[in-house]
């Protein structure tokens, strides 16, 4: 992949150093209300044990999930409601696509799949979105993209000639461990992990879940687990931050187990904004 | 069907033996309610489990109400359902909560908690419920307040199980289906939200073999009105946990419209 038929995308979001540029994600908008996105699998998005970071997969479909909505939405806006993902951990995948499609297009809701797969046609898992639709506002993005049966826009990419990690998924939007047997990680609102309304981006909340997930997993069963499920409730934005997580194990068999994760804007009066379900499961080596 | 007789609508509740309870005065913008349920046989799987239907079919009334009151003079329709169960084993009787989390001009989220009241109120199943914030064109549903929906302990001798309840029919290895009778109707007078919950589940463990669902993503996309109902299941893959599925339901007498998508895991045996 990453073609090079790619064009690279301008405009002013995402900003020259940002996650969604480092992902190297690339993007196009089919027929019928679908969409397809591509990010490739640097070392740097791979875990301890060889599987996918499950918040690069999580940005990634938000990125896809996300602009197919407000494409579907038009001329009204949009605002995620939920989104979930169900992972089949696999090793050795080189680039992930997302092929998202619109299930309902209402007067309230869009609801999305998206099918998650290597470019070897190695499945991974599915997610779908829920979002809620708005009365468009001013200051929300203009989307230049018209709802079709037919058109198919070309290929872009979001990286630009610098783009990619030179560190860890983690390292690179400062997810930072506060209390790792209770969960307790935050992440910084920068401009790295922003959204186009200024807030932490959906993928990188769900990142920062999945981050609080395996340390309170790990702590709970003493190894590690792959997490494996997320259902994520967005219930308000981290316009603040830091986003703040807070984790309690719900059930563990010792190979499986259920985590609650729910993260708070504590630059908000410590607003709670998500509320988050994980799944995680031993993987045999 | 209408609001105006608050009996409307209620045969699932009524199945399950589902009686539901508002906690407090009514506060506009928010709303919490408890319900309980026997852990009855009827509802039970072969391992002796609660079926997971059953759960998100409480799951889904307890969270809908919930949601309906925190709206009012408006009302709601569920779009969203996700549920996860925690505990197999389950005394009962199954006690259900349900608190708003948002509520919004256009949708309300609602968290729901089920807890085995036998066993020191340990934690069953736990999830949330989106709905659409919709205006009834006959008006919303006419409730004393603080409200208190009673049904009586289902008869073990006579209920049948969740299988038998919904008529279900096996269509193919991949396949149930079931006919929308007025039992399965909500107040919308459409296919009840924990019927099409139910239909989910059964149909997942009708093509794979495992123990138990134990997750469910539920897409409420639209209502199903005429029958047959159709629900077919795609194995994603297999993982340590058990098999992933995908499973479509369809409205076969209404264009075979798509009602309601899941996603869903089946543990094994």
């Amino acid at each position: 992949m990453t073609g090079p038929d790619a064009m690279p995308m301008t405009g002013p979001y995402p900003p020259a150093h940002h996650i969604l540029r480092d992902l190297r994600l690339e993007s196009q908008t089919g027929p019928g209300l679908t969409a397809t996105g591509w990010i490739p699998v640097p070392p740097h998005l791979i875990g301890p044990t060889g599987f996918v970071h499950p918040g690069a997969v999580a940005t990634l479909v938000d990125a896809v999930g996300g602009g197919l909505g407000a494409v579907a939405a038009q001329p009204d806006w949009i605002a995620t409601a939920d989104l979930t993902l169900h992972l089949l951990p696999t090793r050795d995948i080189s680039e992930i696509v997302a092929r998202g499609s619109v299930v309902r297009k209402g007067t309230t809701t869009v609801v999305m799949e998206v099918v998650i797969a290597g470019t070897d046609g190695a499945a991974l898992g599915t997610a779908t979105m829920t979002f809620a639709v708005l009365p468009r506002r001013d200051s929300n993005p203009v989307i230049s993209t018209v709802a079709s049966d037919t058109a198919i826009t070309p290929r872009t990419t979001m990286a630009g000639p610098d783009s990619g990690f030179s560190k860890s998924l983690e390292a690179a939007v400062g997810v930072s461990v506060i209390d790792a047997a209770r969960g307790e990680v935050a992440l910084p609102l920068t401009d790295y992990v922003r959204n186009s309304l200024g807030a932490v981006q959906g993928g990188m909340v769900a990142t920062t879940a999945v981050v609080a997930a395996e340390h309170a997993l790990a702590a709970e069963v003493g190894r590690r687990l792959e997490v494996v499920d997320l259902q994520i409730a967005y219930l308000a934005l981290v316009k603040v931050g830091p986003a703040v997580t807070t984790a309690t194990v719900l059930e563990s068999d010792g190979d499986r187990a259920t985590v609650e994760v729910v993260i708070t804007d504590a630059g908000a009066d410590g607003r709670v904004t998500t509320r988050v379900l994980a799944r995680g499961v031993v993987v045999a080596s | 069907m209408s609001f105006h007789d608050p009996d409307n609508g209620r045969s699932i509740a009524r199945y399950m033996g589902l009686t539901m309870r508002e906690v407090g005065p009514p506060v506009p913008g928010r709303a919490e309610i408890v319900g309980d349920a026997p852990a009855a046989d009827h509802l039970r799987g072969p391992d002796g489990g609660i079926a997971f239907g059953g759960l998100l079919t409480l799951a889904d009334s307890v969270g809908g109400l919930c949601s309906g009151l925190a709206v009012l003079p408006d009302w709601i329709v569920s779009t969203n359902l996700m549920l996860r169960s925690l505990r197999r084993e389950v005394i009962g009787p199954i006690g259900v909560a349900a608190t708003t989390l948002r509520v919004g001009s256009r949708s309300v989220v609602t968290q729901v908690t089920l807890r085995d009241c036998g066993a020191d109120d340990v934690m069953v199943a736990t999830g949330t419920l989106t709905a659409a914030v919709l205006q009834p064109t006959d008006g919303p549903p006419v409730y004393e307040r603080p409200l208190v929906l009673a049904s009586s302990p289902p008869d073990p001798a006579t209920t049948p199980t969740f299988a038998d309840f919904l008529d279900v029919r096996a269509t193919a290895t991949d396949q149930l289906a079931i006919d929308i009778t007025d039992e399965l109707r909500n107040p919308w007078g459409i296919l009840h939200g924990g019927a099409t919950a139910a239909l989910v589940d059964l149909a997942g463990l009708h093509a794979v073999t495992g123990r138990a669902t134990t997750d469910a993503v539920l897409h409420f996309v639209s209502p199903g009105r005429v029958g047959p109902i159709i629900a077919t299941v795609t194995h994603l893959g297999t993982r340590p946990d058990g098999h992933l599925l995908r499973i479509e339901v369809r409205d076969i007498g209404a264009d075979d419209r798509l009602v309601a998508t899941a996603i869903t895991t089946v543990a094994p045996t």
